[in-house]
């Protein structure tokens, strides 16, 4: 693979920003979005995006976000104005349909498998919308991000996304999720191939095979289950025979209960170790133009790390936020107004908990997560960017508007 | 690359710039929440071309003489633009919720076959059993020979004045609650602390002809439909904004406190439509609602305004005054609904119970 690379024409990206600088800064968006009622949160996470994008600088130049608050305000009203319709009439018409046919007599379970099929129905009737909002999105960050001067693209195409995601999500289960590299490998290939810097169009190359190396902490999961599982049964057949836990029957099922624990541990690492390895074959094979290619190699270690870091963090900010801000407020409130006082400073105190939650998260787990991602980030025969053109800008009204109001914007 | 200035703009010439740029400091935007150092990315408004300057006091200095460096340069029209949006919205979220999922919800409560609303109903009766017992399989059910009669007659006077498509099936819930309630397909369900409440049959059959209002109006089915599409909606108001879910259970609150509302006055009207065909008087509906006022509703006047619009029934005194000025009886003579020995069997209702 080296002899494809000039190595007169690498480029190393550099990470510029500090926490003690986006501390603040997530505080200030933080607190302005909660004396605005949320209105503000458009502002803040185009601040936020700004901060990042200008401290990642592959080759020492910064990348640009140009996107505004005003314009996600926008999008999110017009999608609202659709949404709500096609939202409130589907809900009604699957709780009735979920009336008609699920009102069994005499069964426990009815209204609650009622309650149940009617959220997942609801969940099947949003999956084409959540894809083609989070296409839309994507496209809404790239169209807003600059790098050089030069803005990325993306083409319009966010239905067909939509339909392919519904597909490969079927499949992923169907396939109790041994296809999940197809779908992963699928998807990615159609946005990135409808993605572009400047003029230049990029590519997605490899095979969807190539990530199955990174399912093996999966396997390893899978494996500590079944065992876990067959100990379980194990303990059951034994109790059987002499009507109470006998001693190897119980040695059986502590067994079975430790090899689950420890599956499901596992499962969890080897779901982060999927990700930063398919990310790393995936980025491996991607091209620009004729031949700008990258290599990134983050580590699984460091990925999770900064994610415990910043659930721990995070948790506690929370806890403290939430009982000096919800306790103060709702006695105050409980002194001067009475009980609808204090009601308002517990709803208070519990949004101060989410708000010093969102910001630990931001500065212990993103902040660190990127700049990991930035500097194991090496791009490859670079003269070519110099031969890059500019395009035109991408205006679209409903920015990341649907991914907004469908709750898939979360974070920043 | 040389920069110059004088009063009112920079100059900026250099080998690769072809022509010498002018860029008038009010013309100057800043790139806002950059990472790293002090310096100042600035450019002129719609220009492509940035100016890095990497030197802090000639940064502070540039913020200094230029006075719009944080202008966002909103397309013209953009707020014109917003408000109609923000009005769009507004006003399709209102359409959906108070016009289009009620006329929905009616049309489509009668339309559910009767025996699914009948087993539906019996499904959230265990439902609600479990809760108030938190047992597995509770029987709350009251039953006495005499009781059940009484129950019998009292149920059957009233229904006896409108027609049903459900049969109406009045039970007992030994449980202390004073409280009644209808389920779809027309069960009905008395706790005992209502009746323990109650000074006279009369206030019970007020109750009673109030809950057969539900049922008529297959208000529970109606409800519950609503309920289910204004959920998904307000949570998409409510965005990812932190604490949203405690938001979110407040509105939803106050809507279905506004739905019900408008359901337990219909409700009232019915049992006061009932009371007269059947010859009773609504007098003593009416003072079960200012024992009840007298008991739960506040001296101070704020909390109450306060509760009132979280609670689902309007404020017991108006519905009160409502009952009274529909009574026809007056001070007429009228048969009573149970006998005084029927009225005690139903007292009494719950006493076999273990």
């Amino acid at each position: 693979m080296s002899d494809l690379f000039n190595p007169d024409q690498t480029m190393s990206a550099e990470y510029t920003g500090n926490g003690n600088q986006l501390f603040p800064l997530a505080l200030k968006t933080a607190l302005l979005t909660l004396v605005t009622l949320g209105i503000y949160r458009f502002w803040a996470r185009t601040r936020i995006r700004k901060f990042f994008w200008s401290a990642v600088a592959p080759g020492g130049q910064p990348f640009e976000y140009d996107g505004k608050g005003l314009e996600k305000l926008l999008g999110f009203l017009i999608a609202v104005a659709v949404l709500a319709v096609y939202l409130g009439i589907l809900q009604v018409l699957l709780t009735f349909a979920g009336m008609s046919l699920f009102g069994m007599a005499d069964s426990s379970s009815g209204n609650e498998l009622q309650a149940v099929a009617v959220t997942y129905i609801t969940l099947l009737a949003l999956l084409p919308l959540i894809f083609y909002a989070a296409y839309r999105a994507q496209r809404y960050k790239l169209s807003r991000t600059r790098w050089r001067g030069i803005r990325f693209a993306m083409d319009k195409a966010a239905w067909g996304y939509s339909w392919r995601g519904i597909m490969y999500t079927f499949l992923n289960i169907i396939s109790l999720g041994i296809l999940m590299p197809l779908s992963t490998f699928r998807l990615e290939k159609y946005k990135i191939d409808r993605t572009y810097y400047g003029q230049a169009q990029m590519f997605q190359g490899g095979k969807w095979t190539g990530l199955y190396p990174a399912m093996k902490h999966l396997g390893i999961a899978l494996l500590l289950f079944v065992f876990g599982g067959l100990s379980f049964t194990g303990m059951d057949f034994s109790s059987l025979e002499d009507g109470e836990l006998s001693g190897s029957g119980a040695g059986f099922g502590f067994l079975g209960g430790v090899l689950l624990f420890f599956g499901y541990i596992w499962f969890l690492i080897g779901m982060a170790y999927y990700r930063v390895h398919s990310f790393r074959y995936l980025t491996a094979h991607k091209v620009l133009g004729e031949n700008v290619r990258a290599q990134s190699l983050p580590l699984t270690s460091n990925v999770v790390g900064y994610y415990l870091l910043g659930a721990v963090v995070g948790g506690m900010a929370a806890m403290v936020a939430g009982l000096i801000v919800g306790g103060v407020l709702a006695l105050l409130g409980y002194f001067i107004v009475g009980e609808a006082g204090a009601l308002f400073g517990g709803v208070a105190g519990y949004i101060a908990a989410f708000l010093a939650y969102g910001v630990a998260y931001l500065v212990m787990t993103v902040h660190p997560t990127i700049k990991h991602f930035a500097q194991t980030t090496t791009l490859y025969n670079t003269a070519e960017l110099d031969t890059i053109a500019q395009r035109e800008g991408d205006h679209f009204a409903e920015a990341e508007g649907f991914a907004d109001a469908l709750d898939l914007g979360a974070g920043f | 690359m040389l920069v110059e200035f004088d009063h009112t703009r920079l100059e900026i010439s250099g080998d690769e710039i072809p022509d010498r740029l002018h860029w008038a400091y009010s013309d100057l935007r800043e790139r806002l929440d950059q990472a790293g150092s002090q310096s100042i990315i600035v450019q002129q408004t719609g220009n492509e071309a940035r100016l890095l300057i990497d030197d802090k006091s000639s940064a502070d200095w540039l913020r200094n003489v230029s006075h719009d460096l944080a202008n966002p340069d909103n397309p013209p029209g953009s707020y014109h633009r917003l408000a109609i949006s923000a009005v769009v919205a507004l006003a399709s979220v209102f359409l959906i919720l108070f016009v289009i999922i009620p006329a929905l919800s009616n049309t489509l409560a009668a339309l559910i076959p009767i025996d699914r609303e009948i087993a539906l109903g019996k499904g959230s009766v265990r439902q609600i059993e479990r809760i108030l017992t938190l047992e597995r399989n509770p029987d709350l059910t009251c039953s006495s020979t005499e009781g059940d009669l009484a129950l019998a007659k009292m149920s059957a006077r009233l229904s006896a004045q409108f027609d049903s498509p459900y049969p109406i099936d009045v039970r007992v819930f030994d449980h202390e609650m004073i409280n009644a309630f209808a389920v779809p397909g027309g069960q009905i369900i008395l706790f005992k602390g209502l009746i323990d409440a109650a000074g006279t049959p009369e206030e019970v059959a007020g109750v009673l002809g109030h809950e057969m209002g539900h049922v008529i109006h297959r208000d529970p089915t109606r409800l519950a439909l609503r309920s289910a599409g204004s959920v998904g909606i307000l949570g998409m108001l409510v965005g990812d904004f932190a604490g949203g879910a405690a938001t979110l259970v407040l509105a939803e609150q106050l809507i279905a406190a506004n739905y019900a509302q408008e359901a337990e006055a219909g409700a009232d009207v019915f049992a006061t439509e009932v009371l007269a065909d059947a010859e009773l008087p609504s007098k003593p509906f009416a003072e079960f609602f200012d024992k009840l006022d007298a008991q739960f509703g506040g001296d101070d006047e704020d909390e109450n305004d306060f509760l009132s619009h979280l609670a689902s029934h309007p404020e017991l005194r108006k519905r009160a005054d409502a009952a009274r000025r529909a009574d026809t009886i007056g001070d007429r003579d009228f048969t009573p609904v149970l006998t005084k020995d029927e009225w005690n069997s139903l007292r009494a209702i719950c006493d076999d119970n273990s």
